[in-house]
C-alpha cells in the first residue's frame, strides 16, 4: 500500500527555503544574487555621476549630491559586491571540490549572508530617507567628522560598511575551517584545486585585516557620538592613523577581489584551453607571494601625505615586487594556452578578457608605486583608470565568468552561448571605452570626485559616459539571459562543458600532468 | 531507525535556520536605534541575544540528531579521533581575529603618543596600578590556564568530573575578572577620568573596553558550555567546544598582558615613528 506519510510527498520550495537555509549552496546562490544586485545599484549611481560629467559644469545635479553619489557608488562597488562576491562562489563549490555536503558552519554561513543583506540595506534605507554618506567610500577624516559632516549618512555608512565587514570576517573563518579540517585525508594542501586554495589565502587575508578597518570604523563612530577624540583633527598623527588602519585593510580587500578570480580564471584555463595546466605550483607560489606581500603595500595610497620617507620607499618596494608574483600568475596562464587547442566558450572568452584587462591594470599601478610618479598622479583619473581595470576586470569579469562557468553546477541550467557572446563583447567595449581614456584625464591633471571640469576635458569625458552606458546594456543583457534561461532552459548535468577528469573546481594538480588523475571523493 | 535516517537527510542537507537572520535584523536596528533613539538602544539589543539564544538551541537539537546518526553508522561508540572536530580550527580562527584585535589598539595608543619612551600618560590613571591591576592579571592568567586544563580533560575523559571543576574554575575566575574590571571603570569615571575630548584617554578606554567587551563573550561562552556539562548534555569524548572557548580565554590572557604591559605598566614602547 503506497506510504501516506507526508514526508514521502516532495514539498514545493518556498523562498524562505532559499533565505533561511543550512544548504550552502542555496545560501551562495542568494549571495550570488544579493551582491550582483548591489553592483547594479553601483552602476546605477555612475550612470548618474556620469550623466553629470557628459558636460563641465552643472549639469543634472549639484556637486552635494555628486558627492553623495560617488560614496555610495565606491561603498556598493567596493564593499558590497567586489569584497564578497566570491564568497558566495565559494559556498557552492568549495564544499563539492573537498567532497563534503556542507560548509564547516552552515549558521555562520547564512548569518554572513544576512550581514551582507542589512548592511546593504542600511544604506539603501539611508539613500531613501535623504540620509547618504558624502565622503567618499574611503571616508577620510576629518571630513567624516560631526562637526564637518553631519546627519546620519555617515553613521548608517559606518554601521553598512562594519557589518559587511563583520560578515567577511566571519566567512573567513568558516571557510578556513572547512578548507583546513574538511577535506578528505587523500588531499593534501598540494592536491586541492586552484580554486579552493584561492579561497583559503583570501580567507587569511581577511581574518588578518578586517579586524583594522572594524576598529577603524567602531572608533570613527564613537567619535561622531560619543565625543571621544580617537581622530583629533588637531593632530596629524591621529587624522593619518584612519588612513593607516583603513588601508591595511583595504589594500589586502583589493587582493580579495582579485586571488578568486585568479583561482577561477585557472580552472576555466584547464577546462578550455585543450591542454594541461602549465604548472599547479607556480600558480599557487604566485598567488602564496600575492597574499604575503599585500601586507606591506598599504602606505603607497599615503604616499602624498606627511609619512616617513623610509616607509614610502618600503612600500614602493613592496609595490614592485608584488607585481612580480602576479606577473608569474599571469604568465603561467599564458604558458598554458599556447599551443592549445582553445575552444572558446564564453566562459573562456570573460578569462581570456581578464588576464588582458588584469595586464593593463596591473601595468598602469606600477606606475603610481613609483613614488615621485605617484605625487603627480594621486588621486586623478589615472588612479580611478587604474583600479577600474584591476577591479572591474579582473572581479567583475571573473564574476561574469565564474556564472557562466558554474551555473550548470548550481541551477542545473545552462545560460545561452550566443547571447553570453554578446555579453562578453559588448562588456569588453564598453569597459575599454569608459576606462581607457581616464588615463589621458589622469595625465592632463583632472582630479577624480570633482563635479566640474575645464571644458578642454570634454571629449574623453564623453566618451567615458558613453562607456558607461555601453556596460549598462551589457549588464541588461545579462539579465535577461538569465531570466530566459531561468524560465525556460532546460534542465543539464555537470559535464555540459564536456567530459572532465577533474573536480568541478577545476584546476587540481592532475590538470598539470598529463596523466588523469582520480576525482575527489564526492565530486 | 527510519526517522532518525530521515532527520538526518534533513539535518545534514537542509534545515530551516531563523536565528542568523533575528542576528543580523537586532544589528541593523541596534545601528539604526543607537543613532536615533540612543536610549532604547538595548531593545535590537535583545533582538540579537534572542537570535543567538534561537542559534544555540537549533545547533544543539542538530548535534544531538547527527551524533546519533554517526553512532548508527559507525556501529560503536566513537573515539574521539573520529568525532569530526572543525570545531578546533573554528576557535582557532576566532582566536587568532581576536589577536590582531589588540594589535590595532597598540597602534591606537601609539597613535596618540603613548608608547613612545616617555610619553606623558594621562593623569588620574594611577588607578589602575597597583593591586588593582596585579590581581586582575592573576585572575586572568589562573582562568586561562583552568581552561587549558579543561580541554586535556575534555580529551581524555570527555564526560567527567574533572572537566566540570576545571571549567567551573575557570568561569568562577573569569567572573571575578570581569567584576574588577567593571570596578575599575566606576573608580575612573568617578575620578573624573573619561575620555571625552582627549585623544590620550581615548585610546586608553579603547584598550581596555576591547579586552572587556572579549572577556564578558568569553565568560558568556563559559557558562553556557560549563551549563551543558553540568546538566549532561555533551556527549561522551566530545572536546570540541570546550577547545573552542580555551582558545578564546587563552587568547584573552595573551592580549591582557599586552594591555598590562603598556596601559598599566606603561613598559611596552614602539622606538620608531613613521606616521
Amino acid at each position: 500500500m503506497p506510504s501516506r506519510d507526508r514526508r514521502d510527498v516532495p514539498r514545493r520550495e518556498a523562498i524562505a527555503d532559499w533565505l533561511f537555509t543550512t544548504n550552502s549552496t542555496r545560501t551562495g546562490v542568494v549571495w550570488l544574487a544579493a551582491t550582483f544586485l548591489f553592483f547594479v545599484f553601483g552602476g546605477y549611481y555612475a550612470l548618474q555621476m556620469r550623466g553629470e560629467l557628459i558636460a563641465p559644469g552643472e549639469t543634472i545635479m549639484g556637486p552635494d549630491r555628486y558627492a553623495q553619489l560617488f560614496s555610495l557608488h565606491g561603498t556598493f562597488m567596493a564593499f558590497f559586491f567586489a569584497v564578497p562576491v566570491f564568497f558566495g562562489f565559494a559556498s557552492i563549490v568549495v564544499p563539492r571540490a573537498l567532497g563534503v555536503t556542507n560548509v564547516a558552519f552552515p549558521r555562520l554561513n547564512s548569518l554572513d549572508l544576512w550581514l551582507i543583506l542589512v548592511g546593504a540595506l542600511t544604506l539603501e534605507v539611508g539613500y531613501f530617507l535623504g540620509q547618504r554618506p558624502e565622503a567618499g567610500w574611503t571616508s577620510y577624516v576629518p571630513l567624516s567628522l560631526e562637526p564637518y559632516l553631519q546627519g546620519l549618512g555617515e553613521d548608517w555608512w559606518v554601521w553598512g560598511i562594519f557589518m559587511e565587514t563583520f560578515g567577511t570576517l566571519l566567512a573567513s573563518i568558516n571557510f578556513i575551517a572547512t578548507i583546513l579540517h574538511k577535506r578528505p585525508p587523500t588531499m593534501l594542501l598540494r592536491r586541492m584545486p586552484i580554486f579552493v586554495w584561492s579561497m583559503l589565502l583570501t580567507s587569511i587575508l581577511v581574518i588578518v585585516a578586517a579586524p583594522f578597518l572594524l576598529t577603524a570604523l567602531s572608533l570613527l563612530f564613537l567619535d561622531r557620538n560619543f565625543g571621544t577624540a580617537f581622530y583629533d583633527p588637531t593632530s596629524l598623527r591621529a587624522v593619518l592613523m584612519w588612513q593607516d588602519l583603513f588601508w591595511f585593510y583595504s589594500h589586502p580587500a583589493t587582493y580579495v577581489m582579485l586571488l578568486p578570480a585568479f583561482g577561477i580564471v585557472s580552472a576555466i584555463l584547464a577546462r578550455f584551453s585543450g591542454r594541461p595546466l602549465f604548472s599547479y605550483g607556480l600558480i599557487v607560489l604566485g598567488s602564496v607571494g600575492v597574499t604575503l606581500f599585500s601586507f606591506f603595500l598599504w602606505w603607497h595610497h599615503m604616499f602624498t601625505t606627511t609619512i616617513d620617507m623610509r616607509a614610502q620607499a618600503f612600500a614602493s618596494f613592496n609595490t614592485m615586487a608584488v607585481s612580480v608574483f602576479s606577473g608569474i600568475v599571469v604568465f603561467t596562464w599564458l604558458a598554458s594556452l599556447w599551443r592549445g587547442r582553445i575552444r572558446f566558450t564564453t566562459p573562456m572568452l570573460f578569462a581570456l578578457g581578464i588576464i588582458l584587462m588584469f595586464t593593463v591594470g596591473g601595468a598602469n599601478g606600477v606606475f603610481m608605486g613609483y613614488v615621485p610618479l605617484d605625487w603627480y598622479l594621486h588621486d586623478t583619473y589615472w588612479l580611478v583608470a587604474h583600479f577600474h581595470y584591476i577591479i572591474f576586470g579582473s572581479t567583475v569579469l571573473g564574476t561574469l565568468a565564474a556564472i557562466y562557468y558554474w551555473f550548470p553546477l548550481a541551477l542545473h541550467r545552462q545560460l545561452d552561448e550566443r547571447l553570453g557572446k554578446w555579453h562578453f563583447w559588448l562588456t569588453i567595449v564598453g569597459m575599454n571605452l569608459a576606462f581607457f581614456p581616464m588615463h589621458f584625464l589622469g595625465m592632463d591633471g583632472m582630479r577624480r570626485r570633482v563635479w566640474d571640469y575645464d571644458p578642454s576635458l570634454t571629449g574623453w569625458n564623453v566618451v567615458i559616459t558613453v562607456g558607461a552606458f555601453v556596460i549598462a546594456a551589457a549588464t541588461l543583457l545579462f539579465l535577461a539571459n538569465i531570466a530566459l534561461t531561468l524560465w525556460r532552459g532546460q534542465h543539464v548535468g555537470d559535464e555540459v562543458w564536456g567530459p572532465t577528469t577533474i573536480g568541478p573546481a577545476g584546476a587540481t594538480p592532475a590538470d598539470a600532468e598529463p596523466e588523469a588523475s582520480e576525482r575527489p571523493e564526492g565530486a | 531507525m527510519a526517522s532518525i535516517h530521515i532527520q538526518a537527510e534533513e539535518v545534514e542537507k537542509d534545515a530551516r535556520t531563523f536565528a542568523p537572520a533575528v542576528v543580523a535584523v537586532g544589528l541593523v536596528l541596534f545601528s539604526v536605534v543607537v543613532t536615533v533613539w540612543p536610549r532604547w538602544s538595548w531593545l535590537p539589543i535583545l533582538v540579537v541575544l534572542a537570535g543567538l539564544a534561537l542559534w544555540a538551541r537549533e545547533s544543539i537539537a542538530r548535534r544531538v540528531v547527527v551524533r546519533r546518526i554517526e553512532e548508527v553508522h559507525a556501529g560503536h561508540e566513537l573515539a574521539p579521533w573520529e568525532v569530526p572536530t572543525v570545531w578546533w580550527f573554528g576557535g582557532a580562527g576566532f582566536a587568532f581575529a581576536q589577536l590582531v584585535f589588540y594589535l590595532v589598539a597598540l597602534r591606537v595608543l601609539h597613535a596618540h603618543g603613548l608608547l613612545e619612551a616617555g610619553a606623558a600618560w594621562p593623569e588620574g590613571l594611577g588607578i589602575l596600578r597597583g593591586l588593582h591591576g596585579i590581581s586582575m592579571t592573576v585572575l586572568m592568567l589562573a582562568s586561562a590556564a583552568a581552561a587549558a586544563w579543561a580541554v586535556r580533560d575534555a580529551r581524555s575523559d570527555g564526560r567527567g568530573a574533572r572537566v566540570r571543576i576545571a571549567m567551573g574554575i575557570a568561569l568562577a575566575l573569569g567572573l571575578a575578572f570581569l567584576a574588577l574590571s567593571a570596578l575599575q571603570f566606576v573608580r575612573l569615571a568617578g575620578a573624573g577620568v573619561v575620555p571625552a575630548g582627549d585623544g590620550r584617554l581615548s585610546a586608553v578606554y579603547w584598550a581596555l573596553g576591547l579586552h572587556a567587551f572579549f572577556a564578558t563573550a568569553g565568560v558568556a561562552a563559559l557558562a553556557f558550555v560549563f551549563a551543558r556539562h553540568l546538566a549532561g548534555h555533551v556527549p561522551p569524548q566530545r572536546a570540541g567546544p570546550v577547545a573552542v572557548v580555551a582558545a578564546w580565554w587563552i587568547t584573552l590572557s595573551v592580549g591582557w598582558i599586552l594591555v598590562y604591559l603598556t596601559v598599566y605598566l606603561h613598559a611596552l614602547v614602539f622606538p620608531f615613528e613613521i606616521v
